[in-house]
């Protein structure tokens, strides 16, 4: 008789995809976050209108809403049909751009603005001082917002199974399905997410101790 | 104009909103003297200092540095500013660098100097200011007076036509004041040519070739430092002293 | 009737729904958030690592795997709920254990003189968690609350996946009918949108009006 134990090798496979939408997600997340941070604190006043409006928008809508109008709506009318892993990527990056910004813009706030004019003042032109004094210290004090938003990622990374992404709980499903069996199954998936998750924010952690400087307290 | 002229100020204005700062500000700065400046607050010395690197825009009058006009329109603000040393009330010591990076940063960044060249000269600028052995600290590990000093070792490694002090000892413990002092009283002996707002008249007489008091936007009394303490015109400038002066004996007892 | 009149029907019955699952979930989580971070302060060393317990473990799953548990897997063990029980009962652990994170650190927050000021007056240890030290705690720990709320909001959309039919629900099977996902899907998201708005001007002002000198955030 098979088992859900048979399955097991089968579920694991699913790790790798979860880790591809939070890798991926995280780091797109990063590339549109980063820059939006600096277009919020140093930019205009439209621009900063801007990077509100794309802020409020992925933070105040269901990622679920969000999967669903990109991969049935708004990516199949700009013309691309994308498999369900790249989308559940951008979407899961779209979104996560919009919180990594506001876990960048509170860093950057965070650095007195004394070293700034003082950079400055030394010659530095806008951009060489945002790059050589802002932006290193702005990354070491968003260390812990950034793990606080990998467990966010991690977790958000189920839903995409509403896509049909082979992710962990996709795969967890159809074992459910094969075997009739739900309960051995949905704890294999939940265990996995539970190691996942404190195992990576231990990981940054671990980074974040050995970036330390004294002085730059990093902040959720 | 003579070449011996560093710095040059003509009628220089400031208002923020629609209240005056600064009410016509003229005045020059010879090479190798240390001008001091000191007023009651408010009497826009800061915005002075300001203005002179343009960190903040003047409205009205024209500044040159060693005979160049920068107020005029074409002028490359950050070549300019290389050329002057700033040091900040607060330090504003970069956070994440070392004391050595501190300084050498704007040599590498701006000056697009060699790492090693940009090293060697901020150690010997440490050396200058009496902290080489704590080249490899983070501002955080620093004391409030040998920041101060990094930030003096960070302006003088520029190698700037000036410096400006925008009351250098004001953030700092009485006790740790002394040490500041005495790197800006040597750099002043070398004839490093300098603009000091400062409150601290020992300093103003033993170093200071002139000073020039400022009140309500306007200079209003200037000369050598002696003359001005002991024996001002203004009624002003003589409350002003004599406040100091109490100050001083009360905390004295 | 034209596709937008009957859209809107749709949504509105999806809506309340909505409504009524954060009507329930919304003050029980607040509940659950005050009462684990007592219990894990001030509780016993039995009670405060179960509750400890408890909440790392909601902390560590995804919010739509303790849905499925809760729905697809007790029932193995002969515990049922209905869809909309179910959809509650993940939604308020979930986000009472998030919620009790903020307010613990809140409490931890509190200077202990006032904690010994109310013993030098005669409280018992209820009385004074009741009367001294939570009143300040929740003032605290509000943003944080606030922020939890709004992914509440958020993440009630999940509900669907177990048979709710709430405002996702009802929009997915309009567009079944219809397919025109980019009005379908964008309408929704506002209706999301605004109500995430909402809430956080509505929180703000409770902010505002609870706020005491002194007990601001730092």
């Amino acid at each position: 008789m098979v088992t859900v134990w048979d399955y097991l090798p089968y579920i694991l496979e699913g790790v790798w995809w979860t880790l591809g939408l939070v890798g991926g997600g995280l780091l797109l997340g990063f590339a549109i976050g980063l820059p939006l941070a600096v277009a919020q604190v140093y930019g205009n006043r439209i621009l900063k209108g801007l990077v509100e409006v794309y802020a409020w928008f992925f933070r105040s809508v269901p990622l679920l809403v969000l999967l669903f109008l990109f991969y049935w709506g708004i990516f199949p009318a700009l013309g691309y049909k994308l498999d369900p892993l790249t989308c559940s990527i951008l979407v899961l990056g779209f979104r996560s751009g919009g919180y990594q910004s506001q876990i960048f813009r509170g860093a950057m706030q965070s650095i007195s603005e004394g070293q700034f004019i003082a950079a400055r003042t030394l010659g530095m032109s806008n951009s060489q001082a945002i790059r050589h004094i802002i932006l290193p210290q702005t990354l070491r004090i968003a260390i812990p917002g950034w793990a606080n938003e990998y467990a966010i990622i991690l977790k958000d990374s189920a839903i995409c199974f509403v896509l049909g992404v082979m992710e962990i709980l996709t795969r967890t499903r159809y074992v459910v399905m094969a075997t009739l069996e739900p309960l051995l199954p949905y704890f294999i998936a939940g265990g996995l997410f539970i190691l996942l998750t404190y195992g990576g924010t231990k990981l940054v952690n671990i980074v974040y101790e050995k970036t330390r400087i004294p002085g730059l307290i990093g902040r959720m | 104009m003579s070449s011996d002229i560093v710095l040059k100020v003509e009628d220089l204005h400031k208002s923020y909103g629609n209240i005056p700062v600064l009410k016509g500000i003229s005045f020059e700065v010879r090479r190798g003297e240390t001008k001091i400046i000191c007023g009651p607050s408010g009497s826009g010395k800061s915005t002075l200092l300001r203005c002179l690197n343009l960190i903040t825009k003047p409205d009205k009058g024209r500044i040159w540095l060693e005979g160049e006009e920068i107020t005029d329109r074409n002028v490359n603000i950050n070549k300019v500013r290389q050329r002057i040393g700033f040091v900040f009330q607060e330090f504003n010591l970069f956070n994440h660098l070392t004391a050595l990076r501190n300084v050498s940063i704007g040599l590498e960044v701006v000056k697009k100097m060699d790492k090693n060249e940009a090293r060697r000269i901020a150690l010997e600028m440490l050396r200058k200011v009496g902290l080489e052995e704590h080249a490899h600290k983070y501002p955080a590990e620093l004391s409030g007076g040998q920041k101060q000093r990094v930030a003096i070792a960070r302006a003088l490694a520029m190698n700037p036509a000036i410096i400006f002090y925008d009351e250098p000892t004001s953030a700092l413990d009485p006790q740790l004041i002394g040490e500041v002092l005495e790197v800006m009283k040597a750099l002043a002996r070398e004839k490093v040519t300098s603009i000091v707002v400062t409150h601290e008249m020992g300093f103003a007489q033993s170093v200071g070739d002139e000073i020039l008091f400022m009140y309500d936007g306007k200079i209003i009394e200037q000369g050598p430092p002696l003359q001005i303490i002991q024996n001002p015109k203004c009624e002003q400038t003589r409350r002003f002293f004599q406040r100091i002066h109490e100050l001083y004996a009360r905390e004295n007892k | 009737m034209s596709f937008w009149e009957e859209f809107i029907s749709y949504l509105i019955q999806g809506w309340i729904t909505t409504l009524e699952i954060l009507a329930v979930c919304i003050p029980l989580s607040i509940l659950l958030g005050l009462g684990l971070a007592v219990a894990r302060v001030y509780g016993n060393r039995l009670i405060s690592l179960i509750a400890g317990g408890f909440v790392a473990l909601l902390r560590g799953l995804p919010l739509v795997v303790t849905l499925l548990i809760v729905f697809f897997a007790l029932p193995k063990l002969g515990i049922f709920f209905p869809p909309f029980w179910a959809a509650v009962i993940a939604f308020v652990m979930c986000s009472g254990a998030y919620q009790s994170e903020y307010v613990r650190g809140a409490i931890r927050s509190i200077d202990i003189g006032q904690s010994l000021a109310a013993q030098s007056l005669g409280m018992t240890k209820l009385q004074e968690v009741v009367h001294i030290i939570l009143p300040q705690a929740f003032r605290r720990a509000l943003p944080g609350i606030t922020n939890e709320i709004i992914y509440l909001i958020l993440y009630s959309s999940l509900a669907y996946l177990v048979g709710v039919q709430e405002l996702f629900a009802v929009a997915k099977h309009f567009n079944s009918l219809q397919f025109r996902p980019i009005e379908i899907f964008s309408t929704t998201a506002l209706i999301y949108a605004f109500m995430a708005t909402i809430a956080t001007l509505a929180f703000r002002k409770i902010e505002v009006k609870l706020r005491i000198p002194g007990l601001e955030i730092t």
